[in-house]
């Protein structure tokens, strides 16, 4: 993709200086997306599935 | 001159920012915040056509279980790569270069615009059918082949306010917000008080049109609802991005669409509920239910509320929508956008069938949306493993992520194989159901799960892997 406008450039400029700062400057590995965030997924998903199916029935 | 430079420049650097990953000390929401601004989109007039159409299908009982099971179900899975745009500070169109080629986004994004902004015809529909209702109560009946023509209005000014760029949709936010609100809060008190509760409790849909019955009935509302919960997701992930951390993000989008939205479906549902109990007629019309339902002065105000929130809607989804198709065409002007959008739903409106075919024109939107965010799911937790190399997703002196001339073929099979088994199943145009799976799991989450599974085969064998360029960590 190369840049070809002056607006381009300065965008792909502006874009490989922000992927400079995060790769070096913040840890992209990391989540702050705890256990207890995971496990109050699971019980969203059976919780909200549980109540799908119970509307079959009723 | 220098007011249009200023206008410009916003643009500019919300179109910008809107492709370069956010730095974290510009990422500003909390959950409070998002939750708020999320709800305010969410909360459209179209919620109460969604709620009325489903209600002509369920009872009440399972109008809750299907609209909130369905809706939290769907966003519940499908929100989770938004943990990636909030540690990377990225649009989803980025993470999908890596999926699709840049062409294939290209060519899935305007598929993607061309399949939601029929909703916006929708508003444009409910705007003029909200006008003739006003006009009618002053005792002026517009003749029905002209009606549609006044929703042209609420196109002409949603576009201005789009052209007006950020600072014009964040002063119509101001008013669309609390009109939306206002109208929800209207719509409750009307349903749960305009006909006796127990009667709501004991109503009974007319199903004798489909042969399947209660069940078949229930697999088309979650059909409908499915689309529903999908349909947000085009530009799910631009608004989260600005949030400070992922459990803030993942948790404000959640409770906005798939919570607060399908409360609204809800009242329209028992808003339509109440109108079947009182007049014996099934309307999927909200304006046409508040005209008739409440008392003069609160149709008036309700009506009123109504045309300010779908102006509001239609100035935010034109910007929302021409910037989605402006991060995969960055040369195209983002006014060129909001025109051809404009003309685009012109031209739907003025059909006026985009009601009358909402159930078709919902499913087909599904059958879309449902194999991309399967993909999307499987790449980001079993195929990337929540790792996407950001100088390869941007072409930074690397051509990682061109595929077959721009176009990642396994990332487009799945797609079309999804596709093709939803059709196997389901008519989505004419509404014919061909296998019986269809009465037990629907036909778009078969598309989901058969997209997902062929990009995840395709991704583990060993051509699959070259091809995807994928990390040997």
């Amino acid at each position: 993709m190369k840049p070809q406008t002056d607006f381009e450039k300065e965008q792909m400029k502006e874009i490989a200086r922000r992927v400079e700062y995060l790769e070096n400057n913040s840890n992209m590995e990391s989540s702050d997306f705890s256990r207890g965030n995971w496990i109050a997924v699971w019980c969203t998903i059976i919780g909200s599935l549980a109540l799908f199916v119970w509307g079959l029935f009723v | 001159m220098k007011e249009k430079s200023n206008r410009e420049k916003l643009i500019e650097q919300e179109t910008t920012l809107g492709i370069a990953p956010l730095l974290p000390q510009e990422r500003k929401y909390g959950f409070l915040d998002a939750f708020l601004i999320i709800s305010g989109y969410a909360i459209a007039t179209w919620c109460y056509t969604q709620g009325a159409t489903v209600a002509g299908l369920l009872d009440f009982k399972q109008l809750i279980a299907n609209t909130f099971g369905i809706n939290i179900l769907v966003l519940a899975i499908v929100s989770l790569p938004i943990l990636f745009s909030v540690r990377y500070g990225i649009d989803v169109w980025i993470w999908f270069r890596s999926i699709f080629g840049l062409n294939g986004c290209k060519v899935l994004t305007v598929l993607a615009v061309l399949a939601n902004f029929p909703w916006y015809a929708v508003c444009a529909e409910l705007f003029s059918s909200s006008m003739s209702n006003l006009v009618a109560m002053a005792g002026i009946i517009i003749p029905e082949p002209f009606q549609p023509f006044l929703g042209v209005g609420s196109i002409l000014l949603g576009t201005a306010i789009a052209l007006g760029g950020p600072t014009a949709i964040q002063k119509s936010t101001r008013i669309m917000v609390p009109s939306m609100l206002g109208v929800g809060i209207i719509v409750v008190i009307i349903a749960m008080t305009s006909v006796p509760t127990s009667e709501i409790l004991t109503y009974q849909p007319d199903l004798s049109a489909y042969p399947g019955g209660r069940q078949e009935a229930y697999m088309r509302a979650l059909e409908l609802n499915i689309a529903f919960a999908f349909s947000w997701s085009v530009a799910m992930f631009v608004l989260p991005r600005l949030c400070k951390k992922e459990k803030q993000a993942y948790w404000a989008t959640v409770t906005s669409y798939g919570v607060v939205a399908p409360f609204f479906c809800f009242a329209g549902g028992v808003l339509a509920i109440a109108m079947f109990v009182k007049f014996g007629v099934m309307s999927d019309d909200p304006t046409y239910m508040l005209a008739n339902l409440a008392s003069p002065p609160v149709a008036l105000l309700s009506l009123v509320l109504v045309a300010f929130a779908n102006i509001g809607t239609q100035g935010v989804g034109s910007y929302m929508n021409a910037l989605v198709l402006k991060s995969s065409f960055p040369k195209v002007k983002y006014n060129t956008f909001v025109f051809l959008l404009a003309a685009y739903v012109l031209v739907l409106t003025v059909w006026n069938k985009v009601i009358q075919y909402f159930s078709s024109f919902l499913a087909v939107e599904t059958y879309l949306y449902a194999p991309i965010m399967a993909v999307l799911v499987v790449d980001f937790f079993f195929v990337k493993h929540q790792h996407l190399s950001l100088r390869d997703a941007y072409f930074l002196n690397s051509d990682r992520y061109r595929f077959t001339h721009g176009f990642n073929l396994i990332g487009l099979f799945s797609l079309v194989i999804g596709f093709v088994s939803a059709l196997l199943i389901f008519n989505p145009i004419s509404g014919e159901i061909y296998s019986p799976i269809f009465y037990y799991v629907g036909a778009s989450s078969v598309s989901f799960f058969t997209a997902g599974m062929v990009y995840l085969i395709a991704c583990k064998t060993a051509p699959g892997k070259s091809y995807m360029k994928l990390d040997p960590k």
